[in-house]
């Protein structure tokens, strides 16, 4: 029996990810297929994929520099061109971190290195820190924050210790700013744009959190959505709409069981699944399964 | 004769002494003569570093088997397995199609690796106790670390605090790169383990009972072939000689035990937990029976053994189909050497391809790490025999069983006397900055520092968070109401004082944490930490503080289960922790809890929530300070009355609050204990730092009746439980607290006012603005755990 | 008087990194053939002022070997050497790390080649804020030396087959520098700085101090 990702999320799992069987899930959750693609599989497997998530973790255990071993797979010659093609893809935290080192990410010379991810900064720790934030979803071309509000604040955790975008060409920067790639900023809980910790929880620059090349079908991103995918999932304590949503469901166990706010990343590609079903003919039916 | 024999029988006892030590074995005289007897021959090299590796205080628990085997509650109707395999297993939901989703449970020790290597030997702690779980079948959906460091303020400040940092950043390392998310701990600050830390790591996973594999050759290997595949990383001899030493003092110069270290790498147990999942998942598929242990202590020749003599089998192993890292390894080496990252399984001859298959090609092991792989190395035997051949030679033969055959000593031990006082309580302090001070204690204070470094949302579980309540809570299982809850227990200054009552009030604690949540405790495991019990004191304090366990076990038993036990289904005890001075670390049973909650979204943070609503605490406060954090922080003594376990009063407590729960009352629950009312007020005032709560007005006079001074009220350590109830159901309160036979105390009304007051007789004693109340409850770890890191 | 210090540590176990590093640039860029061995060591480079260059370099070595934060002796080998100025070595050196014979070469393809040479490439952060840290943990802990101007990164020691020590250096920065998914491995200029600390000849050709 023959895999096929026809019309279906292929989640990349690099050795060393760790995020990929709750990225499917939350991918199901909107109702489209997803299924793991092992990083040694044949890639012609991928040809008729409806979109691509890098997930979080480890992958290469973060050696030399987060996500650079990655990025120079085999597989990342197949990724390169669906990202081409214009179809969907999606890094998450060390999937982003692999999208930077590929150069897809800024995208503006395709596949040249133009940004980092480099180690966070912030005040009275380093390394690793996990905690939950604000994004605020920024005026942008991306395909994967398509559904949300404009402005709309929306908090989802994070968890690195490689996650504070930089370039060291500030034309890029303006040309990033320019094309309307940043698609993502932390911000306070009531959509506020402060640069300290930790409502920058990483010290990125101008609180970029989300970077989409410039057709805005790829998409790095370090806060974790797949983590915030369920209401169940905000913590009780957070400030903001959200956090008054939880725990006014407190003792509700059907409204625990509600979308997130992270959810609106994956059905964002409800409509491109439509797009894509529509073009193949309606072949892509099983797709909603 | 066999190759390598060494000579015993016939030898003065300084001959065969020598022999051994220069051998580098632990085994006493007696031992190495009666691994003759067993044999009923002269044992070989390879002989002798088995048995030294398997009496070893660690795997054999030759000093507390006996006392464990007679004090300790193991059986009740949730339990599926109690200790003696790697994990121990519960029952925690039922699927709906006959079977049972089962929670298994590990808890060990890495204190002595982590005292001398702190970054590795923290990381190779969590790596040892979820291959534990996963080996169960099991996927591994949490890890737990209750830390013991010295005074960071004390004369070893700098190693305490170089020790602190690196065991919370190999938690990390490991933690965080494997995927498995962090539920917490504790962290306790004490001069007691300012020459020895103790380092304790809980990892629970989820199994359907049907989908169990046991560590065992399965009986069908009487019907056809089976051999024993050896998986992982290659052999080499970075941990040989490991669990010998967990068995001796830690030594002052460290240089004595490099070596013995073992080198961690989540990314290659992660790698392989992706590879067995789809192993056991195929063997399940097609209804093949195998079996499945992880390597630790003992290596090889451990889990070869166990493996057979559990199912009824022999094993014939050949050396030299191991893959051995890079040099030239003695086969005692091969055989003994404790390797990370490894696993065995037991499976039919013509399953073997496909086995390795998954792992050497589709997983690519071979790349992901230099000779790491997959591979067949033994046959098993109907004859129960195990043999060891290496380059042609037999290294090894007896029976089984007489490998696996256990040693046990009766340790004697004798009461300690040592005098305790209460410190005589200064008049005209200032409670607002007693308070303050207590709340910036390192055993009190936020340890956000330490839980934000690690992952605690991976897997996309958590409802509830370290720092969030006193249990952390996830949902495992999609789309159902049950939750899982688990926390930790045990104050060693507790234990100074009173082993026996340290024991128990650590079991008290524990459950009193799932409780809080308004979770049922279904079932403790117990890491037992203690110094050396060939000294007659020390094993007095392990004895006294099984006792305290087995009783408060007992005592408070199963509320799901009238009639029966909080059941210990796992655990492990560490013996030898001490320094250069020899000195003990303090007692230190340490016990982790696993709660069931029937409705997970029922459970609530710590903080403080809606202005109006009622606090009341359940419970009685004591003069019990003694042990506890104001008189260490104010007195610095520990005082005598330290508190008395009521499992009676603990009990209809812990069922009052869960009731409470379950009746949708309760919007914020707490319990009291390290610091006391006031500091556990202080709590749900700041929550995690992220929103401040109500204020609140409390007003000692409620308090009255028991007859304590302000301050013992405040910071008395005896248990019970605080908790925010909405207005307007006192009647019902009462009556509830009434049936229990529990005592309930009216606290306050909580207020829009930014501040904690304290009022007595009408008069203010103290007053507290939130803000100051989060700076020094967030910001008195900061030394310790922060960057600038106090140079 | 003042000294300029230099230490370097690198492990004794297994270096699962550079490991790693060695088997992307062998195996995923066209490097097979060219790189003959890659060591990783930490590194920090400071000025250090005492009484004369013998108890500088014995106070610092006392302090390094009790601070975890530099090396721990139960995983670590170091390097700890003083020079009067830069270029110029004492002939004091301490640790149990001896430099100039630390060239594991691991693919030899010797015979035919013109010559084989280990660059030492030095990669620090380029707003290095961690350095002054070590300063003043350093400063904090010892007595009689001050040491300033702190330099901390990770040199690696990158062994190739080459013509000549000119385009062996080239060769390296291809290797370190990332310029594109197919170019460059060891550091990313967006974050990250380097600079060439020094050449040995291992086989054939002539090293030099760069």
């Amino acid at each position: 029996m023959a895999r096929s990702f026809k019309g279906k999320v292929a989640i990349i799992q690099f050795p060393g990810v760790n995020c990929e069987y709750e990225t499917a899930d939350a991918v199901r959750a909107v109702g489209i297929e997803a299924d793991l693609f092992r990083w040694n599989e044949d890639p012609v497997l991928l040809e008729e994929t409806l979109a691509v998530i890098l997930p979080g973790g480890f992958s290469y255990q973060d050696r030399i520099r987060a996500g650079v071993v990655a990025a120079k797979d085999h597989i990342m010659d197949k990724l390169s061109r669906i990202a081409a093609q214009g179809r969907p893809v999606l890094g998450i935290c060390n999937g982003a971190q692999v999208l930077v080192e590929s150069g897809f990410i800024p995208g503006i010379h395709w596949e040249s290195v133009d940004l980092a991810l480099a180690p966070n900064v912030m005040a009275d720790r380093d390394g690793y820190y996990c905690d939950w934030v604000f994004l605020r979803n920024e005026d942008s071309r991306c395909v994967w924050t398509g559904a949300f509000a404009r402005k709309e604040v929306v908090p989802v955790p994070i968890a690195h210790a490689e996650g504070r975008f930089v370039t060291g060409d500030s034309g890029i920067l303006e040309q990033m700013k320019k094309n309307g790639q940043i698609a993502l900023r932390y911000c306070t809980d009531r959509g506020g744009i402060d640069g300290g910790f930790p409502v920058n929880p990483n010290g990125s620059v101008e609180n970029i959190a989300g970077v989409c090349n410039p057709d805005g079908n790829v998409l790095a991103m370090m806060p974790h959505p797949e983590r915030a995918s369920w209401l169940r999932q905000v913590p009780e304590d957070l400030p903001g709409s959200w956090g008054r949503k939880r725990n006014q469901a407190s003792g509700k166990f059907e409204r625990m069981e509600e979308p997130g706010p992270g959810r609106t990343f994956f059905s964002s590609l409800l409509s491109i699944a439509g797009h894509v079903r529509e073009k193949s003919g309606g072949q892509g039916k099983e797709a909603g399964r | 004769m066999l190759k390598g024999t060494v000579r015993i029988t016939g030898r003065t006892d300084s001959q065969v002494l020598e022999s051994l030590r220069e051998k580098g074995l632990n085994l006493t005289l007696g031992e190495a003569r009666r691994v003759c007897e067993l044999l009923e021959r002269d044992p070989t090299i390879v002989e002798l570093t088995i048995f030294n590796t398997m009496w070893s205080e660690h795997c054999s628990y030759k000093s507390s088997r006996k006392i464990l085997g007679e004090m300790l509650p193991t059986k009740a109707p949730n339990v599926v397995m109690g200790p003696g395999e790697d994990a121990g297993v519960i029952r925690f939901a039922e699927t709906g199609d006959g079977d049972w989703h089962c929670v298994v449970i590990a808890h060990e020790s890495h204190n002595h690796p982590s005292q001398v290597l702190p970054v590795e030997g923290a990381a190779t702690g969590i790596g040892g106790i979820v291959r534990d779980v996963y080996c169960m079948g099991a996927d591994v959906v949490g890890v737990l670390d209750p830390l013991r460091f010295g005074d960071p303020e004390g004369d070893n400040a700098r190693q305490t605090m170089a020790i602190a940092r690196g065991v919370v950043d190999g938690i990390a390392q490991y933690g965080n790169a494997l995927g498995v998310p962090n539920l917490g701990g504790d962290v306790v600050f004490d001069r007691g383990f300012d020459e020895n830390c103790l380092v304790n790591v809980v990892a629970l996973g989820i199994v359907k009972e049907s989908r169990l594999i046991r560590s065992r050759v399965p009986k069908e290997a009487a019907e056809k072939p089976y051999k024993i595949v050896l998986v992982g990383k290659p052999t080499d001899d970075s941990g040989f000689g490991g669990a010998a030493f967990a068995s001796e003092d830690l030594a002052g110069e460290e240089e004595t035990n490099r070596g013995a270290v073992q080198v961690p790498d989540p990314f290659l147990k992660r790698v392989l937990t992706v590879a067995n999942r789809k192993v056991l998942d195929l063997a399940a598929e097609r209804g093949i029976a195998i079996g499945f242990k992880d390597l630790g202590a003992g290596g090889i020749s451990c889990v070869t053994s166990e493996l057979a003599d559990a199912g009824g089998f022999g094993v014939r192993i050949d050396l030299d189909m191991v893959n051995v890292a890079a040099g030239h390894f003695p086969p005692a080496v091969v055989a003994c050497s404790e390797t990370q990252e490894r696993y065995a399984l037991a499976v039919p001859g013509d399953f073997v391809d496909e086995v390795q298959r998954i792992y050497n090609v589709d997983f690519d092991l071979p790349h992901i790490y230099h000779g790491a792989g997959a591979f067949v190395i033994a046959d098993v035997t109907v004859e129960k025999t195990y043999s060891i051949v290496s380059k042609g030679d037999v290294v090894c033969e007896a029976p089984v069983n007489v490998i696996t055959t256990g040693i046990a000593y009766d340790r004697p031990r004798k009461s300690r006397r040592i005098f305790f006082e209460e410190p005589l309580l200064q008049e005209g302090r200032s409670l607002h900055d007693d308070s303050l001070k207590v709340l910036s204690s390192p055993n009190i204070a936020s340890k956000n520092h330490v839980f934000r470094h690690y992952d605690s949302e991976v897997q996309g579980r958590a409802v509830i968070r370290p720092g969030e309540a006193d249990a952390c809570v996830i949902a495992p299982l999609p789309g159902r109401k049950t939750g899982l809850a688990v926390a930790v227990g045990g104050i060693p200054r507790y234990g100074i004082i009173d082993p026996y009552q340290g024991g128990a009030l650590a079991i008290c604690e524990a459950a009193r944490n799932v409780a809080a949540v308004g979770a049922v405790p279904s079932t403790v495991t117990d890491c037992l930490n203690y110094g050396n019990p060939e000294k007659e004191e020390v094993f007095w304090e392990f004895y006294e503080g099984v006792r305290g366990i087995g009783d408060a076990c007992r005592g408070i038993g199963l509320l799901s289960h009238e009639g029966h036990p909080l059941p210990i289904v796992s655990g492990n005890v560490s013996f030898y922790n001490q320094g250069e001075s020899g000195n003990a670390v303090p007692p230190s049973p340490i016990i982790a809890c696993v709660g069931v909650v029937e409705d997970y979204s029922k459970c609530r943070s710590l903080r403080f929530k809606t202005e109006g609503d009622e606090v009341y605490y359940i419970g009685q406060p004591l003069d019990e300070l003694g042990g506890g954090e104001y008189y260490r922080v104010i007195y610095d003594t520990l005082g005598a009355n330290v508190p008395e376990a009521d499992f009676v009063r603990e009990r209809n407590q812990i069922r009052t609050v869960i009731e409470m729960h379950g009746l949708g009352w309760i919007k914020a629950c707490h319990d009291t204990s390290q610091g006391g009312l006031l500091a556990a007020i202080a709590e749900m005032i700041i929550g995690d730092g992220k929103q401040d709560g109500p204020g609140l007005v409390l007003d000692l006079d409620e308090f009255l009746p028991c007859g304590l001074s302000a301050e013992k009220v405040l910071f008395s350590e005896t248990g019970g439980f605080l908790v925010e109830l909405p207005p307007g159901i006192e009647r019902e309160v009462l009556a509830l607290c009434a049936r229990n036979r529990v005592k309930l105390y009216r606290v306050g009304t909580l207020s829009t006012a930014s501040k904690l007051e304290v009022i007595s007789g009408g008069r203010r004693l103290a007053a507290w603005e939130h803000r100051i109340m989060r700076e020094a409850f967030m910001n008195g770890c900061r030394n310790i755990f922060g960057v600038g890191k106090g140079d | 008087m003042k000294i300029n210090v230099e230490l370097r540590v690198r492990l004794k176990v297994a270096d699962l990194v550079a490991q790693t590093a060695w088997m992307t640039l062998t195996e995923k860029l066209d490097f097979a053939g060219i790189l003959q061995g890659i060591v990783r060591y930490s590194y920090w480079a400071m000025d250090a002022d005492g009484t004369d260059g013998k108890s500088i370099l014995d106070e610092i070595d006392r302090v390094v070997k009790l601070d975890g934060a530099f090396t721990n002796q139960n995983k670590h080998c170091y390097s700890l050497r003083g020079f009067m100025r830069p270029g110029a070595e004492m002939d004091s050196v301490r640790g149990d790390l001896i430099l100039d014979r630390d060239f594991p070469v691991i693919a030899g393809k010797r015979g035919r080649s013109a010559g084989v040479f280990a660059w030492d490439l030095l990669i620090r952060e380029k707003d290095g804020g961690r350095e002054e840290g070590f300063s003043s943990r350093l400063n904090g802990r010892l007595s009689g030396v001050e040491v300033s101007a702190m330099k901390a990164g990770e040199v690696w020691r990158v062994i190739c087959d080459s013509q000549d020590e000119k385009s062996a250096k080239r060769m390296v920065e291809r290797m370190a520098v990332t310029r594109s998914r197919r170019e460059g491995l060891l550091l990313n200029p967006h974050y990250q700085q380097y600079e060439f600390i020094g050449v040995t000849a291992v086989g054939g050709g002539k090293g030099s101090k760069a």
